[in-house]
């Protein structure tokens, strides 16, 4: 249960858990409902300008869901990488290569019975092992800050004792003190997050934190790929 | 929210994203449809991320995101190499390698 709704459910008349959840997944179907729909469209258009415009769809789709389950940074990126850059690339490829403008018939194959055989094959394997393994599985978010819910009910007592035995507090004393002080700096991020009052957002630190310590040689290695991306790209298009 | 209605719509895009890599002819369309396999990849990964709280799950979504990026600039670089010398980016054209 996330810290926001035990809070709600010790309050007795505010929201259950189930209630809690109920935004969520309307979201969630609404943005799951278009993003399917304009999959399929994706693939099925003969017009081949409108399927980059439904891939638009998709992919701010996929960008909503992240920002949905608390991954801001990744949602960003989503959007500024994919709808800013890949989509108009796309966009320059399609002009480039003289594709018909208007509905073009020659771009779907005669395969297409094979290809639904394969995709709903796949789909219901997929799907059966889906089912079987994760059955009941819930995603149990940790709120970033539960006082913005529930202002009056959170004192010092109610801190993890992580991160009551770091700042040193014996007793309760007045919230102000705790953020920007040297002890609240060096707290890890996920500990940060649940001292009452401090503006600790999503998870953008925590990834920060990773990228350039646990990941860093992983970081390095994409650049690299990049600029070997960029260079490739530019041999292979050139004129002789 | 269940983990498995994350992991079940990334299966379905990454299906339609298959079924698009099957049947298409035109190469810039083939290049979208591993964009749609690439975003089901990413689904999971963040909401696998969110399940375990963590943050390794975004950080390789960030990844794999610059990957697809890379991706499509050598791809479309080659559909445009394609296009110049055929006049034309009909996949199944392309069967020189066959035997």
């Amino acid at each position: 249960m996330s810290a926001a709704a035990l809070v709600l459910a010790e309050t007795g008349d505010r929201l259950t858990r189930a209630e809690f959840d109920i935004p969520e997944n309307v979201a969630f179907a609404i943005i799951a409902g278009l993003m399917l729909f304009s999959a399929v469209k994706m693939v099925t258009t003969s017009n081949v300008v409108h399927a980059a415009l439904y891939l638009v769809i998709v992919l701010a789709g996929v960008a909503a869901l992240f920002i949905l389950v608390g991954s801001d940074f990744v949602g960003a990126t989503q959007i500024l990488v994919y709808i800013g850059a890949i989509v108009v690339l796309f966009l320059f490829g399609i002009m480039l290569t003289r594709a018909r403008l208007g509905d073009d018939e020659t771009v779907e194959s005669e395969r297409r019975t094979m290809g639904v055989v394969v995709g709903l094959l796949l789909f219901v394997v997929m799907a059966f092992a889906l089912i079987d393994g994760y059955e009941n599985t819930e995603i149990v978010f940790s709120e970033p800050n539960p006082v913005a819910y529930e202002p009056q009910s959170h004192q010092i007592d109610d801190l993890p004792t992580p991160v009551v035995d770091a700042l040193g507090i014996v007793g309760p004393s007045s919230d102000e003190v705790l953020i920007d002080t040297p002890e609240f700096e060096s707290l890890p991020p996920e500990l940060q997050r649940r001292v009452p009052g401090a503006e600790v957002f999503g998870n953008n630190k925590e990834i920060a934190d990773s990228i350039f310590s646990q990941y860093i040689v992983a970081f390095e290695a994409v650049s690299v790929l990049l600029l070997a991306a960029l260079i490739g790209a530019v041999v292979v298009a050139r004129k002789e | 929210m269940m983990l498995n209605q994350f992991l079940l719509l990334a299966a379905a895009l990454f299906c339609i994203g298959v079924y698009g890599v099957l049947t298409r002819r035109n190469g810039v369309l083939v290049l979208m449809s591993v964009e749609l396999i690439l975003n089901a990849v990413n689904i999971n990964l963040v909401a696998f991320g969110a399940f375990r709280d963590n943050v390794m799950g975004d950080v390789f979504a960030v990844f794999v995101i610059a990957v697809a990026a890379a991706e499509v600039g050598v791809g479309l670089a080659l559909v445009l190499l394609m296009y110049r010398n055929r006049r034309s980016i009909d996949f199944t054209e392309v069967d020189a390698l066959k035997g």
